[in-house]
């Protein structure tokens, strides 16, 4: 087990050598730079700084020093906020991503989950076709169009809630939290419902059946189990997609997280911040696929052995 | 209905809804069973005889329905909930399936499993009724019984999973059990080696069997009477002796025919019945056989033959056939 | 000279064609898509051509209607945004964009994983391998930094954006693709084929991919509506379509910053959207369900 886990954080580190690799390069092919835009300073000022940000460089001799960086776990100050190293805004943004990713992940989880369970074994029934159709919804409707319209209904007109912004406790969480939470529900209630059904008609099951021991037990004992297998798979890529994700929320919700800083930083050129923003989502990415299989294989005793 | 008689099926149907009509498996089949006896159904794919089973347990397929009665020790099967029926199944009635490498959870341990009907049905506490499966797992011939309840079914080959399945089905001493080709997935040199632990575990514990084949030579080992099933009825009955000595009805000869004989050179060549098995379709007014029959007479198409005993001819048998005289002639 | 292996080439597409005949009419008697593909119809109908019965583009200012409110027998049926532009114009000169998009989008992403996959999956071995492992790692990048860092690489704008959906999308398609050519590669009439003498690249342009059709089909028809949404994402973040052009991401990014006074420029773009999202899973749902009988 610890060997798998070794290989899997030695090829991730590869993976995201490789994106933090290919980042640094499109970033600086990409048109413009950090300085270019603003055009109050004069080119001798522009120069300097540059000159003390390092892009005076040959393209090889920034990556080197970005590596060198990267090595010492210091990715340097942001070019658009001198004042702060990265280090720093990540720090200062990571808690409230985090925050609404980890509710979003688990009511996502929770609700798609029961809805999809209750679909399989009530088919055509009511809940069948509610969770359908909030499947349905999940997935057509964008959150950028979803978000704005709940934003409306319930902070504009009923004003329970706020529009946006973080001075309101869990009050300020609820809306990003159910928005970034919506699509999910509709997925993972699909995929269980799907797999659900799946496994009712193994073998294994009928055996179980067979063997009298009540729907409640045949259910938690027998169908859950293998049911579960494919939604955890999709929940581990799911969570890092969330977190990602919450680039729309922060826009729509108004809110201090990391996600909004990478599109500034993206827009306004500001390498140092955007490599340290595509390392941590990336790393998130590749953790999340590692837990993933050992949850995996913590069920199926099948993969325990293969590893 | 005799005092000792254990299940007694009385116009037993299985219908099937399709997107395109019904389909009938199984057309309205009367058998008796004593208990502790052996009873053989044989037939060809398709036949229904897997369908008897499935309906007795409540395991037919959600389109499926059952008609008719299937009296377990005076209580009609069919009329019951699912869980009364669940009071029953596992307990008094057991079933092993034809497929014993997803028969198991792949999931959940091998003692696990076994062990979990003890709990629901006796009340025992886990680790007695662990104690009872690591037991029933020796009485199957498992080596180092108490290690493999740890293991998971992967781990195992396929006849020692259905020397496992065979395990879980007689550790509640059920009076009942049905078998549904239990050795039609596994290697032909350990078919036989099942089969006659199934029968020995299941004597000891006064158990009574169905079991559905397709393998006469099977059937003459073990069983003590045996149905032959075609296109969803019972074609003959009788005891497995006199129906290999002397079939009466006219699809018996045809399947004797096909059987290879150690004592016959196989010249005149094995026979074959012509044409193809019927399987499903919509309700038939005649003989089911009659389109391939060789025998057949006019009123084989038109009336449907009814299965009566028949006991002049030797035994106690019962047959469908209308050239097979009612009474001594 | 015709030989048995000949025969078996010739039967091979031949038995396709009619299960594919018979999917598409099981997908005709699925009601739902088949609303679906009216409504679909209709909507990319209006979009391209809807903007000529206007007699003013969606670009053009009307200063004397700024902010004019829905009136469905005005010159602006559904009023005008603060520039005084036509909002319904707009919503159907943006629905150009992001409809060509979606489509063009979709197939492009779903020709590469298609060949990519199928020759990966026919070809096997350290090839089969090394082709995955890249796969592998471009899985391993977070989708939104991938597309978000190629729109800027290719200087932003409509083809920039274009590619850097179509390199992000292809991916899915060539697992697919590649797990059924696996499959097929293994088949006795692929196997009559080798026999009979055809070249590598001729078994995979004339078995592997026609064969794989009905599972591209299915996860093509997905992947339009992923398109689509990632074309109004992007915009809607401002990174994709930029002003004046319009297309529904930028058009409902306008919306919201006006909600709250005036919910008719989210409204519009954003009901429209939906409702194309809405019939596009439908479609791909019927199609899914007409191509894989199982799964009823």
């Amino acid at each position: 087990m610890l060997r798998f886990v070794g290989k899997r954080l030695w090829n991730g580190s590869l993976t995201l050598f490789a994106l933090v690799t290919l980042t640094f390069f499109v970033m600086r092919l990409a048109p413009g730079g950090p300085f270019s835009r603003n055009r109050k300073i004069s080119p001798e000022v522009q120069a300097n700084i540059e000159a003390a940000f390092h892009l005076d460089e040959p393209i090889w001799q920034q990556f080197g020093r970005f590596v060198w960086g990267l090595l010492h776990l210091d990715l340097g100050p942001s070019t658009r906020f001198r004042d702060y190293s990265v280090g720093d805004i990540i720090a200062s943004g990571l808690p409230y991503s985090l925050t609404i990713g980890a509710w979003a992940v688990l009511l996502a989880a929770f609700v798609g989950i029961a809805l999809g369970i209750a679909g399989a074994m009530r088919r055509n029934g009511f809940t069948d076709y509610a969770a359908g159709t909030v499947g349905v919804i999940g997935i057509a409707i964008p959150i950028f169009v979803i978000g704005p319209v709940l934003q409306v209904i319930f902070a504009v007109k009923l004003q329970w809630l706020p529009v946006g912004s973080w001075n309101d406790g869990w009050r300020s969480l609820v809306l990003p939290v159910v928005v970034l939470a919506l699509p999910n529900i509709a997925y993972i209630s699909r995929l269980t419902r799907a797999s659900m059904i799946e496994t009712m008609r193994e073998n294994y099951v009928r055996t179980a059946v067979a063997k009298g021991i009540g729907p409640t037990r045949t259910l938690m004992g027998h169908t859950l189990e293998g049911a579960l297998i494919p939604v955890i798979a999709y929940l581990g890529p799911a969570t890092a997609a969330i977190i990602t994700g919450s680039i729309l929320i922060e826009t729509i919700f108004a809110l201090p997280g990391i996600g909004r800083h990478f599109v500034d930083a993206a827009l306004n050129r500001d390498y140092p911040l955007v490599m340290g923003i595509t390392l941590l989502y990336g790393a998130l990415l590749i953790l999340f696929n590692i837990v993933t299989d050992l949850i995996r294989a913590w069920i199926d005793p099948r993969l325990r052995n293969a590893h | 209905m005799t005092a000792e008689t254990l299940l007694s099926l009385r116009g037993l149907t299985v219908r099937f809804r399709l997107p395109h009509g019904e389909t009938v498996a199984v057309d309205g089949i009367d058998l008796d069973l004593a208990a502790g006896e052996v009873l053989g159904i044989v037939g060809e794919s398709g036949s229904g005889k897997s369908q008897v089973l499935y309906s007795l347990m409540g395991l037919l397929a959600a389109n499926g329905r059952a008609g008719g009665q299937a009296l377990f020790e005076g209580v009609d099967l069919l009329s019951l909930s699912r869980r009364q029926l669940d009071t029953l199944r596992g307990q008094h009635i057991s079933m092993i399936f034809q497929d014993p490498m997803t028969s198991l959870n792949p999931y959940r341990r091998v003692g696990d499993q076994i062990a979990e009907g003890l709990i629901v049905h006796e009340g025992l506490s886990r680790s007695a009724a662990q104690a009872e499966a690591v037991r029933m797992l020796d009485r199957v011939r498992i080596p180092d019984a108490s290690n493999r309840a740890r293991r998971f079914p992967h781990e195992f080959s396929g006849g020692m999973r259905q020397r496992v399945m065979i395990a879980m089905a007689l550790l509640t001493r059920p009076k009942l059990l049905l078998a549904d080709e239990p050795t039609t997935a596994l290697d032909v040199t350990i078919q036989a080696q099942v089969l006659d632990l199934m029968a020995e575990l299941a004597r000891e514990t006064g158990t009574a069997i169905i079991l559905v084949t397709h393998d006469l030579g099977v059937v003459a080992r073990l069983c003590g009477r045996v149905a032959v099933l075609y296109g969803g009825r019972v074609m003959e009955e009788a005891g497995a002796q006199a129906l290999f000595s002397t079939p009466a009805h006219p699809y018996t000869r045809g399947l004797l025919d096909a059987m290879p004989r150690l004592e016959q050179a196989l010249t005149p060549r094995l026979g074959t019945i012509p044409g193809t098995p019927r399987s499903g379709g919509g309700d038939v007014i005649g003989c089911p056989f009659a389109p391939r029959c060789t025998e057949r007479i006019a009123r084989c198409t038109t009336e449907r033959p009814a299965f009566l005993e028949r006991s002049h001819l030797g035994g106690t048998r019962s047959a469908a056939c209308h050239l097979i005289p009612e009474v001594a002639e | 000279m015709p030989t048995d292996a000949d025969a078996l080439i010739d039967a091979a597409p031949i038995r396709h064609a009619s299960t594919l005949e018979l999917q598409f009419r099981r997908f005709r008697n699925h009601r739902l898509a088949m609303v679906s593909v009216w409504v679909l119809a209709l909507i990319v109908l209006a979009c391209f051509l809807g903007p000529f019965l206007f007699p003013f583009t969606g670009q053009d200012a009307d200063f004397d209607n700024i902010n004019a409110q829905v009136d469905l027998f005005s010159a602006h049926p559904f009023g005008t945004d603060d520039f005084g532009r036509d909002l319904l114009v707009r919503v159907l000169e943006g629905g150009q964009v992001s409809l060509t998009i979606g489509f063009l989008g979709a197939i492009v992403a779903g020709v590469i994983g298609v060949f990519y996959g199928a020759v990966s999956g026919f070809l096997g071995g350290r090839v089969d391998g090394l082709m995955m492992r890249l796969v592998e790692i471009l899985f391993g990048f977070p989708y939104v930094i991938l597309v978000i860092l190629l729109s800027l690489l290719f200087g932003g704008g409509n083809i920039a954006l274009f590619a850097a959906i179509v390199f992000t999308l292809w991916l899915t398609p060539a697992v697919v693709v590649r797990a059924q050519a696996q499959g097929l590669a293994r088949k006795e009439f692929v196997e009559a084929a080798r026999a009979g003498g055809m070249t590598g690249r001729q078994i995979v342009f004339e078995h592997i991919v026609p064969n794989s059709l009905s599972v591209v089909i299915v996860y093509g028809s997905l992947l339009v509506p992923e398109v689509i949404l990632s074309e109004s994402f992007l915009s809607f973040l401002g990174i994709g379509i930029k002003e004046p052009q319009a297309s529904w991401g930028n058009l409902i990014q306008t919306g919201t910053s006006a909600m709250a006074t005036d919910l008719r420029l989210l409204l519009l773009p954003g009901t429209l959207l939906a409702i194309v999202l809405f019939c596009l899973n439908f479609i791909a749902d019927g199609l899914a369900e007409a191509f894989d009988p199982n799964d009823r």
